[in-house]
C-alpha cells in the first residue's frame, strides 16, 4: 500500500462511517428537526471525505471535477437543511415536550404571520 | 485496498437500508424529502467509491449531475410543502 | 457591465472545471453559458465594496471544517447514546451586523454544522434563533449563544466592512444582556 492508499482508505472509511451515523440519526431521532440535523450534515461530511478521497487517486482533470462537486454540495446543503427545517418548524412537527427552551416561541406568536410568501428575512438565510 | 472499498460499499449500502426504513416510515413529507436528499448523497458516494476502485474519471460527469439534480429536486420538494401548509 | 466581469469570469472558470478539458470549444461555450446565466439570474446590487481578505476566509474556512468534524462528532454520540430521548432547543442570538452579505454568510455556516441551523432571522429587532441539538446541562444554552457570536465576529472579520467590524466588536462589548 502507498500512501495515497492510506490516505484514500482512512477518507473512504471515515466518510461511510459519517454516513452511516447520520443515516442512524435518520432512524433514531424523535421529531423532524433533528433527524434533518443528524442526517443531513453528517451526509455532506461523509460525501466530501469520499469525494477528496477518490480525488486523490485520479489525475487533475478528474479530480478537479469531484472537488468541484464537494464544493457544490457544501454550498447546497445549508440551503435544503433550511427551507426544511423552517418548514418543520412552521407545521407544527417540532416536538416541543422534547425542547428544553424555545425563545422563539414569543416572537413568533406575536408576529401571528408565520408562513408568508416572501418575509422581508427570505433570501439571506436560505 | 479492494477489502477497503469493499467495507466501504458495504458500509455505504446499510446507511441506505436505514434511510429506506425512514423513507417508508415517513411518517411527514419532509421526513421523507429528507430520506430522499440523503439517498441521493448515499448514490454520488457509491459511484465516487466505484470511481476510486477503477481509477477511471469517465463516471465523473454521473457524479455531478446526480449531485446537482439531488438539490435541485429537494429544494423544489420542500418548496412545495412550505407553500402548501398556508392553504391548510 | 463592469460588476458583472467577475462573475462571468468564474463561471467560465467552474464550466470548464466541469468539462475538465480546457479547448476553445469549453472556454467559449462556458463564456456563452456564463453570459446567460447573469443575463437571466442578475444578482442583487451590493450596495458597498469589502476589501478581499483572503486570510481571515481560510481562517473562517479552516474554523467551520474544524467545527463541522467536532460538532460530526458530538451529533453522532447524541445518536448513538440518546437517539429517541434526543433533546434540542431553540436559543435566540443577538445579530451584531445587518450586513446581508454577513448574515447569508453566517447562516449557512450554522446550516453546515451538525446539529444546528438557523431557524429564523430578524434583522429589524437585531436577533436571530437558531435551533441546536443535543443541549442537556445548565449551561449549554449560553455555550451555544457564546459559540454564536464567536462564529458571527469570525463572519464579520472575513466579509464585513471597517465599520461593520467596530461595530460587531461593540456589540460583542455591551455582552450578551441584549438578548430579548
Amino acid at each position: 500500500m502507498t500512501v495515497v492508499d492510506v490516505v484514500t482508505a482512512v477518507l473512504l472509511l471515515g466518510g461511510a462511517l459519517s454516513c452511516l451515523l447520520g443515516a442512524l440519526g435518520l432512524v433514531r431521532f424523535p421529531d423532524v428537526p433533528a433527524r434533518l440535523q443528524a442526517a443531513t450534515q453528517p451526509q455532506t461530511l461523509g460525501m466530501v471525505l469520499i469525494l477528496v478521497g477518490t480525488a486523490i487517486r485520479l489525475e487533475f482533470e478528474s479530480a478537479a471535477t469531484l472537488l468541484l462537486v464537494a464544493l457544490f454540495q457544501i454550498i447546497t446543503a445549508p440551503v435544503i437543511s433550511q427551507i426544511v427545517g423552517r418548514s418543520a418548524y412552521r407545521a407544527g412537527t417540532l416536538r416541543r415536550d422534547d425542547l428544553v427552551v424555545d425563545e422563539l416561541a414569543d416572537p413568533m406568536a406575536r408576529d401571528d404571520a408565520p408562513v408568508r410568501d416572501e418575509p422581508p428575512d427570505s433570501g439571506r438565510g436560505r | 485496498m479492494i477489502v477497503v472499498f469493499t467495507v466501504t460499499l458495504a458500509i455505504l449500502a446499510a446507511a441506505a437500508l436505514l434511510t429506506m426504513v425512514r423513507l417508508l416510515r415517513g411518517p411527514t413529507t419532509l421526513d421523507r424529502i429528507t430520506a430522499l436528499d440523503v439517498l441521493v448523497i448515499l448514490v454520488v458516494c457509491g459511484v465516487a467509491v466505484y470511481v476510486a476502485i477503477n481509477r477511471d474519471g469517465s463516471n465523473i460527469p454521473l457524479v455531478a449531475a446526480v449531485a446537482l439534480i439531488g438539490f435541485v429536486g429537494s429544494a423544489t420538494a420542500a418548496r412545495l410543502v412550505e407553500r402548501g401548509e398556508r392553504h391548510r | 457591465m463592469r460588476r458583472r466581469l467577475p462573475q462571468l469570469f468564474w463561471l467560465t472558470v467552474v464550466w470548464v472545471l466541469l468539462w475538465g478539458t480546457l479547448t476553445p470549444t469549453t472556454i467559449i461555450g462556458g463564456i456563452i453559458v456564463a453570459a446567460l446565466v447573469t443575463w437571466l439570474f442578475p444578482l442583487p446590487p451590493m450596495p458597498d465594496t469589502v476589501p478581499f481578505r483572503p486570510l481571515r476566509l481560510l481562517g473562517l474556512a479552516g474554523f467551520l471544517a474544524f467545527d463541522l468534524l467536532r460538532s460530526a462528532v458530538d451529533v453522532a454520540w447524541e445518536t448513538v447514546l440518546h437517539g429517541p430521548r434526543a433533546r434540542a432547543g431553540i436559543v435566540s442570538v443577538p445579530l451584531l451586523s445587518g450586513s446581508a452579505r454577513a448574515v447569508a454568510l453566517l447562516a449557512g455556516s450554522v446550516a453546515l454544522t451538525p446539529g444546528s441551523y438557523v431557524l429564523q432571522i430578524d434583522r429589524a429587532r437585531g436577533t436571530f434563533w437558531v435551533y441546536t441539538l443535543g443541549l442537556r446541562r445548565e449551561g449549554d444554552v449560553e455555550r451555544v449563544r457564546h459559540a454564536m457570536l464567536v462564529l458571527q465576529r469570525k463572519v464579520v472579520a472575513a466579509v464585513g466592512t471597517a465599520g461593520e467590524l467596530a461595530d460587531c466588536d461593540r456589540g460583542l462589548a455591551a455582552g450578551t444582556e441584549k438578548t430579548p
